[in-house]
Parts: C-alpha cells; sequence; structure tokens
C-alpha cells in the first residue's frame, strides 16, 4: 500500500513538474489539456494555480499576436506561492488576431496583454484570472486605432470534480481604415469541468464567440480573419463559432517515470455568417469529429524525457458546407514529438522532429521550423519553453 | 553554523562574480542602449554603469566575440545579432585595481553620429567611435571608488573623415547605496568629401541606487546635447537628448546558486533634432522584467527572461527621411529603438531572452541562446545568422558569446 503511495505520488510530482505549450502540443492537447496536469491549466482553470506554483517559466519566441508551433510569440511569467494563497503574473498572452483587411486597414488586436491569477484552498480549491489589454494608436491611416479587452476566469476543484468557466467580459477594436469601423466582440464564454473516476476522466466543455465587424461609411473591409467574411463597403457582419467537446481520457502510470496517454473527444462545431457581401460566405459551417489521441511520456535518463503522441479522426470526422454539402476531414493523422531537458530544478522543453528546410517567417525573422520528420541537431528543440521552479 | 553561513555568503559572492559579459545581462533583460550594466544585478558589465565596480571585479580578462566596430559604421550599432568586438584585462596591485578596456564604443554615440549624418541617400555617414580605450583605476577607503578615462580617435584622409571622442566616468559604492557620474567632455567627428559635422557639448549620466528593503531603488538622469551640420548650408543645428530612469528592482537569492530577479521602471526618453521640422522622440516606458539564473551542474548556469511594458507609449514627430530631414539610416535606427512618426502604445513589447554560461574552472563562456542559423542578419558588411526565432539550436548553440578567465 505504502509502496502504492509512493510511486502515485511520484507520478503526480512527476507530471506536475512540466509546463509549457511545446509538453501540450507533442502529447497532442492543443495549449492546454482538459485532463492533463501542467502549468498550462491555468488557462483553462484558475484553480489549478493550488497545486503548481513557485515557478518562473518563459516561451521562447517574438512578441507578437500571433502564436504557432512554427511561429512561436514570445510570453511568461511567474506563479508564487502567499501564505495559503497562490498568485501570478503572466505577460504576453495576447489571444487571438484579427488581421482584417482590405487597402489599409487592419484593427489592432490585443496587445501587451496581462494576466493577473489568485487561488486558494479553503477545502475547495477556487481560483481567479483577470485578462486585460490596451492599446492605441493615432500614428497610422492618419485615424486612432484603439483595442481593449478584459476577460475574467473563475474556477473551482473539488477532490475529483473540476470546473470552470472563461468569460471574455469585453473585446473591441475601433478604427481600422476610418475611424468608425470596428471589431466588437459580445460577451463569450467558455465553461466546462470534469470529473475523475475508476482512472479515467470525463470532460465536458463549450464555448462561444459572437463578433461585429462593422465598416463605417466610407471604409470598405475586404476579408477577415478569424472566419471568412467580406463586411465590404458600410456593411455590417456577425459572426458566430460555438464548439461542444465531450470526451474521456486515461492516463496509464507505466512506472513512475513513464505513462500512456488516450483520449476520444466528440468535438461539434459551428461557424455562422450573416451579413457579408460575399453571399456565398453567408450561412453556417458545420463539422463533427472525433479525434483520438495515443500518446506516451517516457524518462529516457535522468536528465531527458521524450514524449510523442499520434492523433487522428476515427470514424467521424467530415464537415458540412454552407451549400450542404458534406466532406470528410481529409488526412487528419498528425504525429508530434517533444522532449525536456532536465537540470534539477529548470528544465527546458521544445518540440522536436523538425528539420531546416521548411522555413517560416516570424515577424521579420525567417526562421527553420517546418516540421519534416527529421531529428535535426541544427534545430534539436523548437517552441522551447523554460520552467524555472523555486 | 556561522562559519557555515560565512561560506556560503562567500560562495554567492564567487558565482555571482565569476559571471559576467553583456550575453548575461541581456538574457536577464538589460535594455539598455549602450548596454553598459543593471543597478540591481551584479555583474562585471556594471563597470561601465558605476566605474567603482571595478574593485569587484579585479584579476580577469574578459573578451566579448564579435566583429571589428568599424564594419558597423552605416548602418548598425553594438546588438546581439550584430556584436562588436570588445575586451579587456583588470589587475589589483596592492589595494588598487586597474585595467584596461578595447572596443566599448557608446551605441548612444554612434547613433547621433549616424543621425546628425547630412548624406540624404544614407550612402555616407559619419565616421562612428572607433578603436576605443577605456583605462580603468578603482580602489577602496571608506567607499569603495573608482575613475575611468575613456579615449577614441580615428582618421581617413581618403575622405577627410575625422573622429574623436573623450569622457570619463567617476563612481563610489557606499554600505548600501551607490552613485556614479559619467561625462562625455569632448565627441566630434567630421567629413569634408560631402560636407557633414557632428560636435558633441557636455553630456552627463549621473544616477545611482540606494537599498530598500530587500531590493534596490535606482535612477539616472542622461542629458547630452551637440551642433550638427545641415546638408544644404554649413549652418549647424542643434540637437538634444535626455533621459529619465526610475525603478526598483531585486535579486533574491533561491539557494547558493540559483535567483530570481524582479524589476518595475519607468524610463522617459526626449530626443530633439533642430530640423526646420523638428524631428522629435518622445517615449515612455514602464518595463517589468521578471528573470531567473540557475545552475543547472557543476559547469552549465542557464538563465532567461522575459520583460514587457506595463505602460509603453510615443509620440514622436518627423521621423522621416530627406533633406533637413534624418538619412535612411538614422530613421531605420530611430524607427527601431524609439518607434515611428506618430502617437501610439509600444505595440508587442513582449520579449524572451534566454542564456547560458559554461564555466571550465577559471573559464566562464557565456551567451544568448535560443538563436538559430538559418535566419540571417545584414548591416554594414556583416551577414550574421543570430536571428531570433525561439530555437535550441545545436548549430548556433551560443550568439553574442563572451569569455571571462579569472587569474
Amino acid at each position: 500500500m505504502k509502496k502504492t503511495l509512493v510511486i502515485a505520488g511520484l507520478a503526480v510530482l512527476s507530471t506536475s513538474a512540466f509546463a509549457s505549450k511545446a509538453r501540450m502540443e507533442a502529447l497532442g492537447q492543443g495549449s492546454y489539456s482538459y485532463y492533463l496536469n501542467d502549468s498550462r491549466s491555468v488557462f483553462l482553470n484558475p484553480a489549478a494555480l493550488n497545486d503548481m506554483k513557485n515557478y518562473v517559466v518563459t516561451e521562447w519566441g517574438v512578441g507578437q499576436v500571433a502564436d504557432s508551433s512554427t511561429a512561436p510569440r514570445a510570453e511568461g511569467g511567474f506563479f508564487r506561492e502567499m501564505g495559503s494563497f497562490a498568485y501570478g503574473l503572466y505577460l504576453g498572452n495576447n489571444g487571438d488576431t484579427r488581421t482584417t483587411t482590405g487597402a489599409a486597414a487592419t484593427f489592432l488586436d490585443h496587445q501587451n496583454a496581462m494576466d493577473l491569477m489568485l487561488a486558494g484552498d479553503m477545502g475547495v480549491k477556487w481560483g481567479a484570472r483577470v485578462h486585460y489589454a490596451n492599446s492605441k494608436d493615432e500614428a497610422t491611416n492618419t485615424i486612432t486605432r484603439k483595442n481593449s479587452a478584459f476577460g475574467l476566469s473563475l474556477g473551482v476543484t473539488s477532490g475529483d470534480l473540476e470546473g470552470y468557466a472563461n468569460l471574455a467580459l469585453s473585446d473591441k477594436s475601433e478604427g481600422a481604415k476610418v475611424a468608425g469601423d470596428m471589431w466588437e466582440r459580445k460577451p463569450g464564454m467558455q465553461i466546462g469541468g470534469s470529473y475523475k473516476m475508476s482512472g479515467m476522466t470525463f470532460f465536458a466543455d463549450y464555448s462561444s464567440t459572437n463578433e461585429e465587424v462593422t465598416a463605417a461609411t466610407g471604409s470598405t473591409l475586404a476579408t477577415a480573419a478569424g472566419g471568412t467574411f467580406t463586411p465590404g463597403t458600410a456593411g455590417k457582419i456577425t459572426h458566430k463559432t460555438s464548439d461542444m467537446t465531450f470526451g474521456a481520457a486515461r492516463v496509464h502510470e507505466v512506472n513512475p517515470g513513464a505513462r500512456i496517454i488516450t483520449d476520444a473527444q466528440l468535438v461539434l462545431s459551428s461557424d455562422e455568417v450573416s451579413g457579408s457581401v460575399t453571399t456565398t460566405q453567408n450561412g453556417k459551417v458545420k463539422s463533427t469529429t472525433l479525434p483520438v489521441t495515443l500518446g506516451m511520456e517516457a524518462d529516457a535518463t535522468s536528465w531527458l524525457v521524450v514524449r510523442g503522441n499520434v492523433h487522428q479522426n476515427v470514424i467521424l470526422g467530415s464537415s458540412k458546407s454552407i451549400a450542404g454539402k458534406t466532406t470528410t476531414i481529409a488526412n487528419s493523422t498528425t504525429v508530434d514529438a517533444g522532449a525536456t531537458l532536465n537540470f534539477g530544478k529548470l528544465k527546458v522543453d521544445g518540440m522536436v522532429g523538425t528539420t531546416g528546410t521548411a522555413t517560416t517567417t516570424n515577424a521579420g525573422v525567417t526562421t527553420n521550423n517546418g516540421k519534416a520528420g527529421v531529428l535535426s541537431t541544427s534545430n534539436l528543440l523548437t517552441r522551447v519553453g523554460v520552467t524555472y521552479s523555486f | 553554523m556561522k562559519n557555515l553561513m560565512m561560506i556560503g555568503s562567500a560562495l554567492l559572492v564567487l558565482s555571482s562574480s565569476v559571471f559576467a559579459t553583456e550575453a548575461r545581462l541581456l538574457a536577464l533583460g538589460m535594455k539598455e542602449t549602450d548596454n553598459d550594466g543593471m543597478y540591481y544585478i551584479q555583474d562585471s558589465r556594471n563597470i561601465f554603469l558605476n566605474v567603482a565596480n571595478v574593485n569587484n571585479y579585479a584579476d580577469q580578462l574578459v573578451t566579448e566575440y564579435g566583429a571589428a566596430g568599424k564594419t558597423f559604421i552605416k548602418a548598425s550599432l553594438d546588438t546581439p545579432e550584430l556584436p562588436k568586438a570588445q575586451g579587456g584585462v583588470f589587475k589589483k596591485y596592492g589595494s588598487t585595481v586597474y585595467g584596461v578596456y578595447y572596443g566599448n564604443e557608446s551605441n548612444t554615440s554612434s547613433l547621433l553620429r549616424i543621425a546628425a549624418s547630412n548624406d540624404v541617400t544614407g550612402a555616407k555617414t559619419l565616421q562612428t567611435a572607433d578603436n576605443q580605450i577605456d583605462l580603468f583605476v578603482a580602489g577602496e577607503a571608506a567607499v569603495k571608488w573608482g575613475a575611468n578615462l575613456l579615449y577614441s580617435s580615428g582618421k581617413d584622409e581618403t575622405i577627410g573623415s575625422k573622429d574623436n571622442a573623450l569622457a570619463t566616468r567617476f563612481g563610489v559604492i557606499g554600505s548600501n547605496w551607490d552613485a556614479h557620474a559619467n561625462i562625455s567632455l569632448a565627441s566630434k567627428s567630421e567629413r569634408t568629401d560631402t560636407p557633414m559635422e557632428f560636435k558633441g557639448k557636455l553630456g552627463l549620466h549621473v544616477g545611482g541606487s540606494y537599498n530598500v528593503a530587500s531590493g534596490k531603488v535606482f535612477g539616472y538622469f542622461k542629458t547630452f546635447g551637440w551642433d550638427q551640420r545641415l546638408s544644404t548650408t554649413a549652418s549647424m543645428i542643434k540637437g538634444d537628448f535626455t533621459s529619465y530612469y526610475l525603478g526598483y528592482g531585486q535579486e533574491m537569492a533561491v539557494n547558493g546558486s540559483d535567483k530570481l530577479f524582479v524589476s518595475i521602471a519607468a524610463r522617459k526618453t526626449d530626443i530633439n533634432i533642430a530640423f526646420t521640422a523638428k524631428a522629435e522622440v518622445r517615449q515612455l516606458l514602464i518595463p517589468v522584467t521578471l528573470g531567473y539564473e540557475a545552475k543547472a551542474n557543476e559547469w552549465l548556469t542557464l538563465r532567461g527572461s522575459v520583460v514587457q511594458n506595463l505602460y509603453g507609449t510615443k509620440d514622436n514627430k518627423n521621423i522621416t527621411t530627406g533633406v533637413d530631414k534624418l538619412n535612411p539610416y538614422a530613421t531605420a535606427l530611430v524607427t527601431a529603438i524609439y518607434g515611428g512618426t506618430g502617437k501610439s502604445t509600444v505595440s508587442n513589447s513582449t520579449e524572451v531572452n534566454a542564456g547560458a554560461t559554461m564555466t571550465f574552472g577559471q573559464l566562464a563562456i557565456d551567451g544568448l541562446i535560443g538563436t538559430t542559423g538559418t535566419s540571417t542578419t545584414t548591416a554594414g558588411t556583416q551577414t550574421t545568422d543570430n536571428g531570433k526565432s525561439g530555437i535550441l539550436s545545436a548549430s548556433n548553440l551560443q550568439t553574442k558569446v563572451g569569455l571571462t578567465y579569472k587569474f
């Protein structure tokens, strides 16, 4: 019994000690996981801060809005215990891009974003996160462009049960080609929770966004990123998205230094546009997928952890276009891999299996993060994140 | 117990003083134009901020890898992507430390000379400070004190260019405070094939820090004025540069070798050049910096930082190229550092840096990491492969490398 407890303790320790986007993506989880313990979990459920604190994390990249594994964004923060509370400050979590468009017409996105977090344990672990970004530009297009965004996240964890609500309370960009152009996000939400039972984690998540893009009189907004729509001249579009995810996952601890993860998720998505001057863009696109992820993470040596996953839609995997035509989502198989170099309290995470032949331009810098299935020492780790625990 | 504490403290001091070079401070978030040090992080590079720090870094030789400075005459400053070669030696005799250092040419000085070059095509610029030599002397009485003399001179008669600079630094370090006065006494550059001239006036950089709680309150005032020749006439116009800096920073020891760093500061920079349409820079930044430094094993130390402006605005005017305006290189440099014309918040200021020191006994090799070998940057005649892109690359393991040998 004692041995079991020790192994369980070590497993929790080794799992929760890891961090960074690279680990999550190497395990097929996106930027955070619904069921894996990782410091990235604070962006889904801020109550996770109770379990992962006293560390500094830096994600290498370039100061920008967009973020991807091949063109990463610089960000980072620290999380610290303070009596029975824990708090954190995270910089550069800039959110989505809105690279709309048309000649000399671009809205400001979130810039220099800041996330403040506070968590505590009162029998029930709770946490809260505030997201804030504010920017202004009077130098471009001889108009004033502005963006302000404010979000609030709340979460609780009680034993095997957890729940969270991430609310985008306000997010408005004013001014693109002319001063009256506007991109306004109505309050959006992401709510969900999970429950652990019999070694499994069952989870559900619902998220929705609702945004209006207005081209003022005298303006023409051509196309927009974050959706396919065209406000046109003095027009206004409404763009709504929703995603429902239901899933089950299992983390099988092979031994204290190795685990196999499996998850299956049913994802129902819709993307609806109305008001676009390109009428073929108006309507709803629906998709249904059932991605299954098989992953592993193992201590190769005392200083090296290797992980990876294979991910594919199984049985379900199709989208229905505005015209009502259904198409199977092709070639959904992906393989990712990553590694952590352990130096005591310091961990260097990254993705591996990339080479120097595919290039990506990241904020004016041409990089070689393109994935091509090669273990290349000249590109040993990409999307690097460093965590120092204290 | 007392002995153990003393040994621990001694090791802490030793481990701090072993590290050096620009790469370490850049990895920890230094954002000074001249890379001349940080008030709240102990490092040998701080001798260029407060010369009394020479007392803490005697008996060592420092070299910073890079290209010869003059190759950057046209377009570039000393940057992590395009470092300039520099280095020096510091030796203690009795109770006095002496030092000589080559090549620490000021980015501010270069920037102002480039800004004062009046060739609208940018093909010809004033010569920047070259073959600079810094002499140091420092000692300890009631307080640690230090003094420095900087001299630079260059000439190229084929184009009729001459440059010279003379400056001095004074610094003191008390038990819980320090102060410095760095004074530019003379700074002049001229060229006759395309007549242009830069003539500096008295420049002042005074500042210091005071221990408060477990951190430091620090600040400085920097001002410099100059005259520069207009392209179309022989008349001279005036320029001035003023910067105010106030902040609080803390260096927290996690154990005998690891440290956390945190700081918040406000920096106001004003630059004026009296063209007919006056070129103006007005920038206010409030950056917050979070950093760490950890001993990964007995020979490897890793460090990193994230910096972002909590508040950042600029309101610049006439940062444009043309006759009776800036030249193209000056416009590009000013825009890169302070932003272009117009009023706005400073976008995407989040910056992550990382670095490492490999220690081999008395020898330490510092560098920045997280750069790759395939993205290139070209300035002047230099093409390098130091573009940052978030990659740990074995073929470009360290960049902006510096080497320190203690003897």
